[in-house]
């Protein structure tokens, strides 16, 4: 099928395809699935800066239909998602301007192919050490700290975090959060608007473990706002690549009809699994993320 | 008195859809597996149906909506993903209700 806007010609089956396995990935681990969909459509051949902007708008869909399923199952904390509200913006703005700057330059598939690995490299890694740390501990016997209902083998990190005296604090009381420094949340939410407009997706990849060992929110609670706080960025993100012409709004459309399907199957799932395991099955998503933009730079060729 | 009985389901629906529920009212409101299949099955069906009967011809148009205007192009694909996006998470919610009651 010919996508006339971004100029390409891609099977709309893989395309749906793309879109159900993210919806699945984005329902149980409350991240959009740019970390598979970037990819995976970069290796369609589908140029790095429709990509970025094409997947934002691709998620927008998918979120709010998983999050309104977090959200009746209580786990999305909105006084948290609104507040991130504002650093989620102006990151993703920055990070647009960065994808500009590269076009201009002619670089944006080598800088933002690149840069994509490694950060879905350090991702796995980091996920992986600490989910495993957690179930060790948990086999062990080991308590989560009073008043949270998860286990984090890094939760004092969060603790540390949570007891910086910046004001003004805020309270978080759908997380269990008795206070917190506005500003770190801000900081949170600016970081992942970077990663979003530069890189495409939500960036949940950055923003769930964010919200778990930085702020130290449960993660099911977690997956809920992670999806939430995509809505409000992807949507920016959405405009801000459409008037900037990186926008491929139909490979969005078809991608979006096999996430609806599978974002109904991942939400489900979530119940049947606590915190630590989500996490360690987390752990080999972005690794084939990586694979996927690797097979594209290397080879040049195209999965049709 | 049809007609109140119709707007009743609606509101009432509209109600379902939105609403925080507790752990009990969600263990007593999800589905079993077969009907959880059925609705997955059904709307998987419609979802395919959607894609050639409409968006298969959106393609000419939103080409010359990119080509001359990108303020407008970015409007209107941000409404059609949102719009999109609700509409089938409503369908869903439809065919769920519809397949709870006919198979139950």
């Amino acid at each position: 099928m010919d996508f006339l806007i971004s100029g390409q010609h891609v099977n709309p089956i893989y395309l749906m395809i793309l879109g159900f396995v993210v919806g699945v990935f984005g329902g149980f681990f409350g991240v959009g699935g740019s970390f598979i969909a970037g990819p995976g459509l970069f290796a369609a051949g589908v140029p790095m800066n429709f990509v970025v902007g094409t997947d934002l708008a691709h998620i927008v869909g998918k979120s709010i239909v998983a999050t309104r399923k977090h959200f009746i199952r209580g786990n999305v904390d909105m006084k948290l998602g609104l507040i991130m509200f504002s650093g989620t913006i102006a990151g993703t703005e920055v990070g647009a301007q960065g994808i500009e700057y590269l076009k201009k330059l002619g670089q944006v598939n080598m800088v933002v192919g690149i840069f994509f690995i490694i950060v879905l490299l350090s991702i796995s890694a980091f996920m992986a050490w600490e989910s495993w740390l957690t179930l060790k501990r948990k086999k062990k016997g080991a308590k989560p700290r009073k008043g949270r209902a998860d286990h984090s083998a890094i939760s004092n990190f969060s603790a540390r975090i949570q007891r910086l005296n910046l004001p003004p604090m805020i309270k978080l009381s759908a997380s269990g959060i008795k206070q917190i420094s506005l500003w770190v949340v801000i900081a949170v939410a600016f970081v992942g608007g970077v990663f979003a407009g530069f890189l495409g997706g939500g960036a949940g990849y950055i923003r769930m473990p964010s919200l778990v060992y930085i702020i130290g929110v449960p993660t099911h609670v977690a997956v809920g706002t992670d999806l939430f706080e995509i809505i409000i960025s992807a949507s920016y993100g959405t405009l801000t690549h459409a008037i900037k012409g990186n926008v491929d709004i139909l490979i969005a459309l078809v991608m979006h009809t096999g996430a609806a399907v599978g974002a109904q199957i991942g939400v489900t799932l979530t119940q049947y699994f606590g915190g630590p395991r989500i996490r360690m099955a987390f752990v080999p998503l972005p690794l084939i993320g990586a694979a996927l933009i690797v097979y594209g730079l290397v080879t040049g060729t195209q999965l049709k | 008195m049809n007609k109140k009985i119709k707007q009743g389901a609606v509101k009432s629906f509209i109600g379902d859809f939105v609403r925080k529920k507790t752990k009990a009212e969600q263990l007593q409101s999800e589905p079993s597996l077969k009907l959880f299949i059925v609705e997955l099955l059904i709307f998987a069906s419609l979802v395919l149906g959607y894609f050639f009967l409409v968006l298969i011809f959106l393609a000419n148009w939103l080409k010359t909506l990119f080509d001359a205007s990108k303020p407008l192009y970015a409007l209107v694909a941000l409404a059609l993903i949102v719009t999109q996006g609700v509409v089938l998470e409503v369908i869903s919610a439809v065919v769920l209700k519809v397949v709870e009651t006919k198979l139950e």
